[in-house]
């Protein structure tokens, strides 16, 4: 009797081994649509902004356990990093990209030394209290971030030097893609490796991992900074995309958002963040003139059927489809 | 020099004396078992030395090297292994991966983020040869959560050792497996290395009796007497203690 | 010192009403041990319901405060043996999604009824206007809510401390298994206790309405203060509640007054070195 075996090794629904063919299929995802919706740019842009940071989500808490809603603050300390880099100092978007992850990832480390030594629901609760200070400061110093109105006059210089970013989001769009797509690959060879296995033990009972001898805060720190990191990378690219960095993405909602997201999709496996960022955010597109009250009454009601019905999300309603299929398939072949 | 020494550790919570005095030494390749009446104190010594909880008074030596003020973690560095009398396993991971855990962490190498294929097939190499000398190699690739519970005994068992420790203490491995099913553990406990100090606390008398060279009678915190099971079972302060019952099955 | 007097007032009616509410959520998480993100959503129905009372059937203010408590608590008990009951056996990522998701709903259904405005609540004419004291001038209806959470609390106090029902609760939680073996119907218990908090909460919506007012956004906007509140507090205590609410209340409000700047963050500020030094609250055993 075959089980479902919770890692992300290199297991294709086929059974054959390829290697990278999930990220073969987000770039081809990615391409696809490129090619089909030529002036929905902007749109999609934005949703593999998004996808990068429920992606970060998932390796804080789909990986490790860690229930935050307070992950927007890296995001948003992100998109400011890369804006006031590219105003004042380099308008290289790479350049701009890595300082922003930087400053993610510091914010991630000073604010997880305090937040991650409590847990449950005092954690949550300081998480919230920290993003929300983190809006209030970025309001108030509004001569450096443009408070309300946001940090305009973004303009990233040409990609490697050769490709400007364009009117029409090409650039942006193929650049977010790429920055997705490595970023998935690095954050999936890590929860093969040691660290991840380490962090989903973390996640099933931390106790145990002290009585082997591991120390667990020092190990959420670096889980949490990493995910300050490819959060503050989501924000730059949000930043350099749409020219401006606002205090939309530094708040409790846009976390919170984000973990719908993350839920719907299937906390457990990486590729949950972008089924559920994808799912969200298409549906919420379409039904962007519709009454905003209908929305959320279709969220609330897709969470509440999402925790009892479906906890594994999307994700793990097609593995467990895919594990029937399999054995179905294998039963025929035994068959005379 | 004694592989581990509790030297007059006492400890309370409040009024409530939950430790007396105890004095207890461990050699290398020790057998020795733990035995007494149900809240007689043993879990918490296990606790004590094993670092969860910290004495009041007393201290507590491994290899003439003071670990009393040790964390959990530290004393598992330092060489001391303890398994749980109720199953605190990865359940949702697969045995493989629970195993590997353990040994990532004894190969202080559980930060890793990246593979290694060297440092890998080391691993592997020792995850094999752990779930051989437990009968579990047909099981790596089962969710915890499927296996029989004398399996997962056998695995707390599998996660002590991956610690490579020097002193490994048992709390009760065989409690909740069925009385078919103890033979494996009973196995398995004797055929553990030579050199390893192992302390067993158990009920099941059959199984201490065929295990022990040693036997520490505890009672209400305090150690009653130490001595070979002949001593031990001739002593009348312990029969008194287990008011006559012949020692099979639980008490 | 007709400052730090305004300041005092105004705080501690703020704090009141945010220990009314409050009280509800941290006797459930304390007591049931489950999250509830949407228990803002009561006072939310609560004080919708009332202002509905009021403005469409002219009923008056008592009426209109008692119905909507009532139709509140009576909400609550499908909710919780339908949703939160599934929920009581899971962790407590399951328990926040689940009860986000109810307050989407809530939120939903709040729009759909009675429309996406700040709707108003008149308070009765007896309880508008000031009394003097000793030179200083009060308002009436701060007194009332004043009075209303120390009648709160006193009665929780006792209700908890001294009735059967509260000791049942509080064995049904330290071990419901043996609680049930005395024969104590520990489901029929919790769905009390959850109705009880809902209740509460609506009590507090109606009362708070003034300083908290009715829109459909009510129950995530102030989400987060209710739960500053009851972590800062202590889950379960009643004591640690009040302490915390009158505390924020007073810091809130001393901060909108003294230090505008930092207003709306002083909360949180505050909540954060609280929670920093004692993460389980300033009452709170270990959860």
């Amino acid at each position: 009797m075959s089980e479902i075996v919770c890692d992300e090794a290199e297991r294709s629904p086929m059974g054959v081994q390829v290697p990278l063919w999930r990220e073969a299929v987000v770039l081809g995802l990615g391409l696809a649509a490129y090619y089909t919706f030529p002036d929905d740019l902007a749109f999609l842009t934005n949703v593999l902004v998004t996808a990068l940071f429920v992606l970060s989500l998932s390796l804080v808490l789909g990986q490790a356990g860690i229930a935050t809603l307070g992950h927007a603050a890296y995001f948003g300390i992100g998109g400011y990093a890369a804006g006031l880099f590219a105003i004042h100092t380099l308008s290289d978007p790479i350049a701009g990209l890595l300082v922003a992850g930087g400053a993610g990832g510091v914010a991630a480390l000073l604010s997880g030394l305090v937040l991650l030594r409590t847990h449950g629901l005092t954690f949550l609760m300081l998480s919230v209290a920290f993003v929300q200070i983190c809006h209030e400061v970025a309001n108030r110093a509004a001569r450096i971030t443009g408070g309300d109105d946001g940090l305009s006059g973004i303009v990233p210089g040409p990609l490697f030097g050769a490709f400007d970013f364009d009117l029409y989001g090409r650039t942006a769009y193929l650049y977010a893609l790429g920055v997705l797509v490595i970023s998935y690959l690095v954050l999936r060879k890590i929860c093969e490796a040691p660290f991840g296995l380490t962090c989903r033990g973390i996640r099933s009972d931390r106790l145990r991992i002290s009585a082997l001898g591991g120390n667990v805060y020092l190990h959420l720190l670096a889980v949490f900074s990493l995910g300050g990191v490819f959060a503050g990378f989501a924000g730059a690219l949000s930043a350099q995309s749409a020219g401006v960095a606002g205090l939309s993405g530094l708040s409790f909602a846009f976390s919170g958002n984000a973990l719908v997201m993350l839920v719907l999709g299937g906390v457990r496996k990486l590729h949950g963040a972008l089924v559920g960022t994808i799912v969200f955010m298409v549906i919420q597109h379409i039904a962007a003139t519709i009454n905003p009250y209908h929305w959320l009454f279709i969220i609330g009601a897709m969470l509440i059927g999402s925790v009892l019905v479906l906890p594994t999300g999307i994700v793990g309603l097609a593995d467990t489809i895919a594990i029937s299929v399999r054995r179905r398939v294998q039963r025929r072949g035994r068959e005379p | 020099m004694n592989r581990l020494a509790v030297n007059d550790v006492s400890l309370a919570f409040g009024g409530l004396v939950v430790a007396s005095h105890i004095d207890l030494a461990l050699e290398t390749g020790a057998r020795t078992a733990l035995i007494g009446p149900n809240g007689a104190g043993k879990t918490t010594l296990v606790n004590l030395i094993s670092g969860v909880l910290r004495p009041s008074s007393g201290s507590i030596e491994l290899d003439g090297r003071k670990v009393t003020g040790l964390s959990q973690a530290l004393r598992v560095k330092a060489g001391i292994a303890r398994t749980f009398q109720i199953n605190r396993l990865f359940k949702d991971m697969t045995v493989a991966e629970n195993l590997r855990i353990a040994l990532l962490q004894q190969a202080g190498d559980s930060a890793r983020l990246w593979r290694n294929r060297a440092a890998d097939a080391a691993i592997e190499r020792d995850e094999t040869e752990i779930l051989a000398m437990l009968g579990l190699r047909a099981q790596g690739g089962r969710l915890v959560r499927n296996l029989a519970y004398g399996e997962q005994r056998l695995l707390e068992i599998a996660l002590a050792l991956a610690l490579k420790p020097r002193v490994l203490l048992l709390d009760e491995p065989a409690a909740g497996v069925p009385k078919g099913e103890s033979g494996i553990i009973i196995d398995v406990i004797r055929q553990l290395p030579a050199e390893l100090a192992v302390l067993l606390i158990e009920h099941d008398m059959d199984l201490v009796f065929r295990f022990a060279r040693r036997i520490v009678v505890l009672a209400s915190g305090a150690v009653v007497t130490i001595g070979t099971p002949a001593e031990v079972a001739a002593d009348e302060r312990v029969k008194q203690l287990y008011f006559g019952r012949s020692g099979h099955g639980r008490s | 010192m007709n400052l730090a007097i305004s300041i005092l007032i105004d705080g501690v009616s703020y704090g009141m009403v945010l220990f009314i509410i409050s009280i509800g959520l941290s006797i459930t998480m304390g007591l049931l041990r489950v999250i509830n993100m949407a228990h803002g959503g009561f006072a939310m129905i609560g004080g919708f319901i009332a202002a509905f009372a009021t403005a469409r059937f002219g009923a008056s203010f008592e009426v209109a405060l008692v119905v909507s408590v009532v139709a509140v608590a009576m909400l609550s008990i499908p909710i919780e043996r339908l949703l939160m009951r599934r929920v009581y056996a899971r962790d407590e990522l399951d328990q926040t999604l689940l009860t986000i998701g109810m307050i989407f709903v809530m939120m939903a259904a709040v729009n759909l009824m009675f429309g996406s405005t700040v709707t108003a609540l008149r308070i009765p004419d007896y309880l508008a206007g000031s009394i003097t004291v000793a030179d200083h001038t009060f308002p009436k209806y701060r007194i009332l809510v004043l009075g209303a959470g120390l009648g709160v609390a006193a009665g929780l106090w006792y209700l908890i401390e001294r009735t059967p029902f509260g000791i049942q609760v509080r064995a049904a939680v330290d071990n419901a298994s043996i609680a049930q073996t005395v024969g104590v119907d520990t489901p029929r218990l919790y769905t009390l206790a959850f109705a009880m908090g809902a209740g509460l909460a609506a009590l507090g919506g109606v009362i708070g309405a003034q300083l908290l007012p009715m829109e459909p956004g009510y129950a995530l906007k102030y989400l987060v203060l209710f739960l500053a509140v009851v972590t800062v507090g202590g889950l379960g205590t009643v004591g640690g509640t009040l302490a915390a609410a009158l505390l924020l209340g007073v810091i809130d409000t001393a901060a909108k007054y003294l230090l505008p700047d930092i207003a709306s963050v002083a909360l949180f500020l505050a909540m954060f070195v609280v929670l920093s030094l004692r993460p389980n609250g300033l009452f709170g055993r270990m959860s």
